[in-house]
């Protein structure tokens, strides 16, 4: 996990680096004169060389300072641990609808393998695999908002203010967001179940007696989730970065519209901070995953 | 979003794919086309794919009207016999520009899953074939370039290098590098400690023979598999680029575009963002059964 961290942290510097423009100017303005420029730039640590500006930047990095805005001027940190909660949750949200309907869905159909109910599974976990996000958040708020009227169209509603409507505005864009991964945790928990099913013991706990849904949901389900769950770990990062389009259709207040604006504003700072947080959050998912692992399959064990 | 699902995917299913000795391959590869032949929904996506491929290079043939031109008499007019998909807010046929907007899809897609294909086998080839630093270096930095979501690694690059067709290719290229690089690791070691590989080397073939000889066709299975699959994410990549307003910019019609376009109008005009984001998804989904079908007929065990 530390030499991928440092690896992350390493990149993010070089975008630093590659970022068109000089970023004392940037955050100076045009009229500022040569004579600021070059103090503000010493003050920055601009003149010093690429491996000391590294070094005083991971220095600041690990104290959580991330550099200033361009435009707002304000902490980057601040800007991003306002807007951080927002995106996580509609992330968590996301996966733990797809995970929910997904599994179950894929070991419905794992169960009753070449029955109508499994092609018809199969069908529309295919469908949600191939759908674009961003299109099936349009339709949903075509469906729901415009024509139906029962959830709003978009924007975000703070929990503290009005509980109801907060979980209302999250609704549609944790389902569009999780599509996805439903789609492919239906496809991913179906194929490892019937795997599963196939086993000895499998076998031997029906021999016993158990009821099928027993076999099925007690005995089958833990060792069949192991797949599953490198998908879903795999998936969480990969959700986060879906947020970035997400929120764009449902007008979200989270860290991709953050970034989206930041983007358009040249404000690199922000970009950067953005980055590298995403990034640091996707490291930390897959060391849970591995954690998670070891709970399912008592027989792996990590060297510590 | 997709790119680490294929990486979890290959992790889980490389082994499941045959994998071929060099001397094989070719007798096998007829054994293979049977079999997906047989998959009647894997020919109907490449029938698909291929009849889009044709459209997109038909398609100034084909339009009904030319993809810019602007009727402004015209406007949001739902689809009629003059206009099979309707019009958008300049008047301008929906269908001549979804024909057109597949130029870019098609390019994107195959250009950056040629970027990331090259450079992830190499890398994948190199890691798997001679081990020790050289693996721990490159296998490393691709887990550093997963931990950065693909739409938001892509999104990144061309905050960097600004928004063109060019950049997006790029930046997509690089985001689906580490799918192949994994897979075709994993598969070379595989591969490795068959005997006709040190065969080759005891008659005397040089490591880069070896490697592009007898390895890499052994590889073709699952890389093929990949090249499918990662068409269909960079597609669904590209579109979102689009749509975020970083990809291709207007007037030239992308599907992404001219949903993100349509939604300003999804009450009074919804066959605007209908239609692309139909395209994108019958497109996407072709390449996924394409995909299936290949995994399927590659999967020794069926």
């Amino acid at each position: 996990m530390v030499p991928v961290l440092l690896g992350v942290v390493v990149v993010v510097f070089i975008m630093i680096k590659l970022a068109p423009g000089d970023p004392a100017a940037s955050l100076l303005g045009v009229q500022a004169t040569p004579a600021e420029l070059a103090r503000v730039r010493h003050a920055m640590g601009l003149d010093r060389t690429w491996p000391e500006q590294f070094g005083i930047w991971l220095a600041g990095v690990v104290r959580g300072d991330l550099g200033s805005s361009y435009i707002s001027k304000k902490p980057v940190g601040e800007l991003i641990l306002t807007r951080l909660p927002v995106t996580v949750e509609l992330a968590i949200v996301g996966t733990v609808l797809a995970a929910l309907v997904g599994i179950s869905a894929g070991v419905l159909s794992a169960a009753k393998r070449y029955s109508r109910l499994d092609y018809a599974i199969t069908t529309v976990a295919l469908f949600g695999v191939s759908m674009p996000t961003f299109w099936f958040g349009i339709l949903l708020i075509l469906l729901f908002s415009l024509y139906l009227g029962w959830l709003p169209a978009s924007g975000f509603v703070p929990l503290n203010k009005d509980p109801l409507k907060h979980v209302q505005a999250l609704l549609m864009p944790s389902v569009a967001l999780g599509v996805f991964l439903a789609g492919s945790l239906a496809r991913f928990s179906r194929n490892s179940m019937v795997e599963t099913l196939a086993l000895g013991y499998v076998r031997t706990a029906r021999a016993k007696g158990l009821a099928n849904s027993r076999v099925l949901w007690v005995h089958a389900l833990r060792n069949s989730l192991i797949p599953t769950v490198t998908v879903l770990g795999s998936q969480f990062g990969a959700l986060l970065g879906g947020a970035v389009i997400i929120e764009q259709v449902f007008a979200y207040p989270g860290v991709g519209t953050l970034l989206l604006t930041a983007i358009s504003q040249r404000d690199y700072p922000v970009v950067e901070g953005v980055v590298l947080v995403v990034a640091a959050l996707v490291v930390l998912t897959n060391l849970i995953v591995d954690v998670a692992y070891t709970w399912l399959d008592p027989r792996i064990k990590y060297a510590t | 979003m997709q790119r680490s699902l294929a990486v979890a995917k290959s992790i889980a299913t490389t082994p499941a794919i045959e994998v071929l000795s060099a001397g094989a391959y070719r007798s096998q590869r007829w054994r293979i086309w049977h079999r997906l032949r047989r998959h009647r929904l894997a020919l109907i996506g490449l029938g698909f794919i291929a009849l889009l491929v044709l459209c997109a290079i038909a398609a100034d043939a084909i339009s009904p009207y030319k993809p810019l031109e602007q009727q402004m008499t015209q406007r949001l007019r739902p689809p009629s016999a003059a206009h099979l998909f309707g019009t958008d807010d300049f008047g301008r046929d929906i269908l001549s520009r979804i024909l057109h907007g597949s130029r870019i899809s098609l390019q994107v897609g195959f250009v950056a899953v040629g970027i990331a294909g090259s450079i992830g086998i190499v890398f994948g080839l190199l890691a798997g074939y001679f081990g020790g630093w050289l693996d721990s270096v490159l296998m490393r930095s691709m887990d550093v370039l997963l931990a950065f979501p693909a739409i938001l690694l892509a999104v990144v690059i061309m905050a960097l290098l600004g928004p063109s067709t060019t950049n997006v290719m790029i930046a997509i290229g690089i985001a689906y590098i580490p799918i192949f690089a994994r897979v075709v690791r994993g598969t070379v070691l595989t591969v490795k400690p068959n005997d006709y590989v040190e065969a080759a080397h005891a008659a005397g073939a040089s490591e880069l023979r070896t490697l592009l000889v007898h390895i890499l066709p052994g590889t073709s299975g699952p890389i093929i598999v990949q090249v499918s699959l990662a068409l269909a994410y960079a597609i669904l990549a590209e579109a979102a680029l689009s749509f975020l307003g970083l990809g291709t910019q207007p007037p030239t019609p992308t599907w992404g575009s001219m949903l993100s376009f349509g939604r300003d109008f999804v009450r009074e005009a919804p066959w605007f963002t209908f239609f692309p984001g139909f395209a994108i998804f019958l497109t996407v989904l072709s390449l996924n059964l394409v995909g299936d079908g290949l995994s399927d007929a590659l999967d020794p065990r069926l």
